[in-house]
């Protein structure tokens, strides 16, 4: 068993996996990786099951100490990652000694990395899955995110080091400005001028998000009056316009069900891809 | 997509919802409203081929693909699956007290001007009707009740606010609702329950069941602060023996 120590957290940074899909109907949302393709890679170098619980890391990267040795690697996000003071790649496999410290800083050309080690994390399974879902305390650490002085338990494998490669990493340039959206089943109570600016306004995604929903910054959509609509289903990359003509995405985490109109959907890939918008940066949509 | 259909004396058509996923909506007016998540329920607990999720509303039934299934594909499992469910009899449902302390609901202002009524005519009609727990949803805990009179009726907010309190009660459109764990509420919060409705860490992560129904009871703030530190039995809260 190797022990890793959190000397910080960073801004949120919290125990994910493939998550728990399946329970919907009950009201808990699948959760999961923001950004599975990069969750999946750091695992694949790393000789992981690429379903293995890692740390996923938002915005600021956290700082860990290795109190022993072991393998790791780092995705997705830009974080500035360096070991010992000293840089590293991102979806190669690193070697970590005992008593030396991870660290990054802000994210610059995405918002979500991961940080995974060789070998299987000791974390809690809830519905069968280590996914963190804050709101109810399921999964990973106690069911929160990461916090100071928190101690990481990993099983070290105990075959020797056999990472596959990490398939390719999308570009800095492939982290798209324009997000594609599919039309969703409220589409018709957006005007005609609301749908042509929903396409082609500037939009970025406020500070004021989290795993639930990205709420969106830009101009008020005009949306026809539904305040007292039928509660309907959800799931991850529905475009939901409340009254105030704010677009909210609901994430990973987000409700399963909702009374606000459901104006559009970005499908799967467009949502990993949305994920890893840095709040404030300018984007747009497109339709499919 | 096929279209319309009718199943268990319900007409529905059926609508894209996104690259992989479908939704059976009612097309017909809610003479039972609970036809839908009872169906829900029972899909939920044996998914058929090609089906990885299931949310059931009372207007409309989502089912959910795994990755690479086509909508036809998945429209084909799930009719076929909701075709092999016979009516499905009606349970003699549960009848519950619903303690609620109305001193300091946050939203009293909004209510009281959509439905034209002080809080005390409002919380003394609320008390005369029975509540229906119709669907579960939002986040696990959280109890959707039909039941409330249109003059109850409220609109959800235009802009969602950031935190409910645990045992909040609400009120949405036609809906009243508990919150069970603290998160974003775009309802309109009257009161409180002691009343825990959230066990996330099992399944159903709630002791309470659809088709189960309460009776609003109005306490004090003393009663609630001693009803949280001594919470009520669910035997203790039963009304029909």
């Amino acid at each position: 068993m190797a022990e890793i120590e959190v000397i910080h957290p960073g801004v949120r940074s919290l125990v994910q996996d493939d998550g728990r899909p399946g329970l919907a109907f009950y009201g808990i949302p699948a959760s999961g990786h923001l950004d599975p393709d990069a969750a999946h890679r750091a695992n694949r170098v790393l000789g992981n099951p690429v379903s293995s619980p890692l740390i996923e890391c938002h915005l600021v990267a956290p700082k860990l100490r290795f109190r022993d040795q072991v393998d790791f690697a780092v995705s997705g996000a830009d974080f500035g990652w360096a070991l010992d003071s000293v840089p590293v790649e991102r979806d190669r496999m690193l070697s970590a000694a005992s008593g030396s410290v991870l660290t990054g800083a802000g994210a610059t050309n995405g918002a979500r990395g991961y940080v995974a080690i060789r070998g299987r994390l000791d974390c809690r399974f809830d519905h069968a899955s280590a996914a963190t879902y804050g709101y109810a305390g399921l999964g990973g650490v106690e069911g929160r995110p990461l916090l100071k002085g928190d101690i990481l338990r990993v099983l070290l494998p105990e075959a020797a080091a056999a990472g596959t490669n990490p398939g390719a990493r999308p570009s800095v340039a492939a982290i798209e400005a324009r997000i594609g959206i599919l039309p969703g089943p409220e589409w018709h109570l957006l005007t005609d001028d609301a749908h042509r600016e929903l396409l082609s306004a500037s939009f970025s995604i406020s500070m004021n998000s989290d795993r639930m929903g990205a709420r969106l910054e830009g101009p008020a959509l005009a949306i026809r009056p539904a305040s007292r609509m039928a509660t309907v289903p959800l799931l991850p990359g529905t475009v939901q316009v409340p009254g105030s003509g704010a677009p909210i995405v609901v994430l990973a985490d987000g409700q399963t069900t909702g009374g606000y109109p459901r104006v559009a959907i970005l499908p799967r890939g467009e949502l990993s891809k949305f994920c890893q918008l840095l709040p404030g940066r300018a984007f747009g949509f497109r339709q499919l | 997509m096929s279209g319309s259909f009718r199943l268990l004396d319900v007409d529905l058509e059926v609508l894209p919802f996104g690259e992989r996923a479908i939704l059976l909506r009612r097309t017909d007016a809610l003479a039972d409203p609970l036809v839908l998540p009872r169906l829900g329920e029972r899909l939920a607990s044996a998914m058929p081929d090609a089906v990885v999720d299931v949310v059931a509303t009372e207007v409309e039934l989502m089912i959910a693909g795994a990755q690479g299934v086509s909508l036809e594909r998945l429209e084909r499992s799930a009719i076929a699956a909701l075709g092999k469910l016979s009516d499905h009899p009606a349970v003699h449902p549960r009848r519950f007290r619903l303690p609620v302390c109305f001193e300091s609901g946050a939203d009293w202002a909004q209510v009281e001007r959509e439905s034209s009524l002080d809080r005390f005519a409002y919380i003394a009609r609320l008390q005369q009707v029975p509540l229906v727990l119709t669907m579960y949803g939002f986040v696990p805990g959280f109890l959707y009740m039909r039941g409330l009179p249109e003059a109850l009726h409220c609109s959800r907010k235009a802009v969602p606010d950031q935190r409910a309190e645990a045992g909040s009660v609400a009120v949405g459109g036609p809906y009243f609702g508990i919150y069970g764990l603290p998160t974003p509420a775009g309802w309109n919060v009257i009161g409180h329950t002691p009343l825990g409705t959230a066990t996330p860490r099992e399944l159903p992560p709630t002791p309470f069941r659809i088709g189960d129904e309460f009776r609003v009871e109005q306490i004090t703030s003393a009663s609630l602060d001693e009803l949280r530190r001594n919470p009520p039995s669910m035997s203790e809260l039963r009304i029909d023996g």
